[in-house]
C-alpha cells in the first residue's frame, strides 16, 4: 500500500495500515522532537502520544494535503506541551533555557537531522561507534566507560567531545 | 561566534545534558539561543538527543505505538462494561437517596479495584510460552503441578521446570531459550520484567526496556540488569556465568555488590575464588577436534522440508521481516539491522541440506545446537552457495559448495541438542531456499 492507501485505510479504523504510517514518519518526527529535548525516553514518550493524538484526529485529517507536516504540527505542539509541563518542576536554571528553546527558531531540513546523523555515524570506526552508544543510547555514566576503557574519565569526555563535533560539523554539512 | 564564546557554549550544552548547568552556564546558553546564532546553538544542544535517537531501533515507536492503542482499546472495553452494569439513567436520575449514592460509590470502588487487579495481573502476564514440541514444561503454580505446552500462559511467580529446550516470549518482545534441565522462576515485574534462574543456561534477546525499567535476572550469585541486548548465562554450581553478544549489560556480585558492565563479546563468572573482571569471549577459530563417525545408518529416513508451510511453524522470526515466497524463505530488515530466524525443536542428530544466497553483507551463520556452534557462509557475490549440516551427537561439519566451513565456539560448550538458527549480519538479506532434513531412525539424545 502507498502512503494514500495506508491514510484512507487509517481513516477508516485500519490499525495495521496505522502501524504502516507510523514506520513511514517516525524517524522524521523523533529527529524533530529531538531538536528540543535530549532525554531518549522523553523524545520516545513525546512520538508516541504524537501519533496517539494523530490517530484519534485522523478523521478531521484533510486527506487532499500531506499527512508528514500535519503530523509534525502535531509533534511540534506535543513537544511544546511537554516542555511547557515539565518548566515547574526543573531547576531555574534549566527551565530558563527550556524557556529560550521554546521560544527559539528550528534549524533548516530540521526533519531529516536524523537520517544525516546516522549517515554521519556510519562514516566513524566501530570503536568510536560503540563509545557512543554506550554512552548516548545505553547511558552509561563517563565514570563507568573510563573504568571499563582503562581511561581516565577526563580523556573519556574529551574524545566524546571531539567525537560529537565532528558530527555536528558532518550533519550540518548535510544540511547546508 | 568567538572562539572563547564556542568554548563556554559547549560547556554549558555539557552541564545542561549533565543537569548540572548553574546560573552563569544558563545565562550562556539563553543569549545563545535568542542570538543570531540561535539555530546552531539549538543544533548543538540537540546533539545528544539525536545520538541516542540515532542508536534506538525504530522499531521500538511503532511498537510502543501498537501496545498504546491495544491499552486505549481494552480501557474502552472496560468503560463500556462498566456503563452497560450501571443502572439506565432514566433509574438513576429517580434514585437520588443516600444509600443508592453509596451503593453507587462502592460499585465505582469495586470498578476502581478491579481494574487495578487487573492491570496488575495483566503486567504479570507472561506474554506467551513456546515449549518445544517433544515434551511439555512443568510449572508449580499455587502450590500445584501443572504441565503446559506449546502456546501456554505464565504468571509472575510461577516456577519453572524445562523438560526440553523452552523459549518464553515477553510482552515486549523479548524472548529467552532456557535449555532443558533449567530451574527457572518468574518474577513479579514491579520494576520490569524479568526471572530468577535457579539452574541452567539461557539464551536472551532482550528488547529494548521502558522509561526506568530494565530486565533482570537474577541467580543465587548474580543479579544482571538489562537495557535491551542479547547474551546467554549459566548458572549452577555456585557459579554463574554471563556472555554478552552484543549491547551492555550491567552484572552485580551479590556478595559484596560490586557491579561491571560487560560489554558486546565479553563475559564476567560470579563464583568463589574466581576473579571477576570482565574478560573478552574466547573464540575458537578452528575447526573444534570433532570428526564424524562414520555409522552406517539403521534405516534410509526420508528427506522432510524444513519450512514444511509458509506459516513458519516451529520457526521464531527475532530479527528482521520474513517472507515465504513459493517456498523462497526471505529474511531482511528494511532498517539495516540484523536477521535472524531461530528454530524451535531442538535436534541432536541431524541431516541438512539447503542454498543460501546471502547480499548486502559478506556472510550468514547457520547457528547448530541452540547457538552452541556457528559457521560463517560466505555471501559468495549473491550467488546461491549449496550449504550441507551433518550433526550426530557431538559431532558437526558444515560445508558450502562442498567445502567444509571452520566451526565457531557460540558459547563454547560441548555439542549439545538445540535448535538451528539463520543469521545475516546488520544489513544484509538472507534467503533460504530448498531446504530439507532428515533425522536418522534412531535419534540418540547429545551424548553429554
Amino acid at each position: 500500500m502507498d502512503e494514500h492507501e495506508l491514510i484512507r485505510a487509517a481513516v477508516a479504523g485500519d490499525e495495521e495500515a496505522f502501524a504502516g504510517l507510523v514506520r513511514l514518519h517516525q524517524a522524521r518526527l523523533r529527529g524533530l522532537v529531538a531538536l528540543s529535548l535530549s532525554e531518549r525516553d522523553d523524545v520516545l514518550e513525546v512520538v508516541q502520544e504524537s501519533f496517539v493524538d494523530a490517530w484519534r484526529s485522523l478523521d478531521r485529517f484533510d486527506q487532499t494535503r500531506e499527512f508528514g507536516p500535519w503530523l509534525r504540527t502535531i509533534g511540534r505542539n506535543r513537544t511544546l506541551k511537554f516542555l511547557r509541563d515539565r518548566l515547574p518542576r526543573r531547576r531555574r536554571e534549566l527551565a530558563l533555557v527550556d524557556e529560550a528553546l521554546i521560544a527559539a527558531p528550528l534549524s533548516e531540513l530540521a526533519d531529516d537531522r536524523l537520517v544525516a546523523l546516522r549517515r554521519c555515524l556510519e562514516r566513524l570506526d566501530a570503536e568510536h561507534r560503540r563509545l557512543l552508544e554506550q554512552r548516548f543510547a545505553d547511558g552509561i555514566p563517563v565514570q563507568e566507560l573510563a573504568l571499563a576503557l582503562g581511561k581516565s574519565p577526563n580523556a573519556v569526555s574529551m574524545i566524546l567531545l571531539r567525537l560529537k563535533d565532528v558530527l555536528h560539523r558532518c550533519v550540518a554539512g548535510a544540511a547546508s | 561566534m568567538s572562539r572563547s564564546a564556542n568554548e563556554q557554549t559547549n560547556l554549558a550544552i555539557a552541564a545542561y545534558h549533565e543537569g548540572t548547568l548553574d546560573a552563569a552556564g544558563s545565562q550562556v546558553l539563553v543569549e545563545a539561543l535568542r542570538g543570531a546564532d540561535a539555530r546552531a546553538v539549538r543544533d548543538r544542544l540537540a546533539l545528544d538527543g539525536l545520538l541516542a535517537q540515532a542508536f534506538t531501533a525504530d522499531d521500538a515507536v511503532v511498537r510502543s505505538v501498537r501496545e498504546r492503542l491495544a491499552a486505549e482499546r481494552s480501557a474502552s472495553a472496560v468503560v463500556k462494561a462498566v456503563r452497560r452494569s450501571l443502572p439506565s439513567r432514566r433509574h438513576r436520575q429517580v434514585s437520588t437517596t443516600w444509600w443508592s449514592r453509596a451503593a453507587v460509590a462502592a460499585l465505582l470502588a469495586l470498578v476502581v479495584g478491579g481494574c487495578w487487579w487487573f492491570t496488575a495481573r495483566h503486567q504479570a502476564h507472561v506474554y506467551e510460552c513456546r515449549v518445544g514440541s517433544s515434551g511439555p514444561l512443568v510449572v508449580a503454580r499455587d502450590g500445584r503441578a501443572l504441565t503446559l505446552t506449546k502456546g501456554g500462559d505464565l504468571f509472575a511467580e510461577d516456577g519453572l521446570t524445562m523438560t526440553v529446550t523452552t523459549t518464553l516470549v515477553w510482552a515486549d518482545g523479548s524472548q529467552v531459550v532456557f535449555g532443558s534441565g533449567s530451574q527457572v522462576e518468574l518474577k513479579r515485574p514491579a520494576l520490569g520484567p524479568g526471572f530468577r534462574l535457579v539452574n541452567g543456561t539461557a539464551s536472551a534477546e532482550i528488547a529494548p526496556q521502558r522509561p526506568g525499567l530494565s530486565f533482570v535476572i537474577a541467580t543465587p550469585e548474580a543479579r544482571v540488569e538489562v537495557l535491551g541486548t542479547r547474551f546467554q548465562m549459566h548458572a549452577g554450581e555456585q557459579r554463574t556465568r554471563l556472555e554478552v553478544q552484543h549491547g551492555n549489560v550491567r552484572m552485580t556480585r551479590i556478595a559484596d555488590g560490586k557491579a561491571v558492565i560487560v560489554g558486546a563479546e565479553q563475559r564476567a563468572i560470579v563464583a568463589e575464588g574466581e576473579d571477576f573482571t570482565v574478560r573478552p569471549i574466547v573464540v575458537a577459530t578452528t575447526t573444534p577436534p570433532v570428526t564424524v563417525p562414520v555409522v552406517p545408518p539403521l534405516e534410509e529416513p526420508a528427506w522432510k522440508p524444513l519450512f514444511a508451510d509458509s506459516g513458519f511453524d516451529g520457526w521464531i522470526m527475532q530479527h528482521g521481516r520474513w517472507s515465504n515466497l513459493h517456498g523462497r524463505i526471505r529474511g531482511e530488515d528494511p532498517h539495516h539491522g540484523k536477521v535472524r530466524l531461530l528454530g524451535q525443536h531442538p535436534f541432536a542428530d541431524l541431516e541438512l541440506s539447503c542454498r543460501l544466497r546471502i547480499t548486502g553483507v559478506d556472510r550468514a551463520e547457520v547457528q547448530v545446537g541452540d547457538y552452541n556452534w556457528f559457521a560463517e557462509v560466505p555471501a559468495k557475490g549473491g550467488e546461491w552457495v549449496q550449504v550441507e549440516i551433518t550433526q550426530r551427537g557431538d559431532a558437526l561439519r558444515v560445508t558450502a559448495d562442498g567445502v567444509a566451513l571452520p566451526l565457531h565456539a557460540g558459547d563454547g560448550r560441548p555439542m549439545r541438542a538445540g535448535p538451528l538458527a539463520f543469521y545475516a549480519m546488520p544489513g544484509g538479506t538472507l534467503e533460504i531456499f530448498d531446504a530439507r532434513f532428515r533425522v536418522p531412525v534412531s535419534n540418540p539424545a547429545p551424548t553429554r
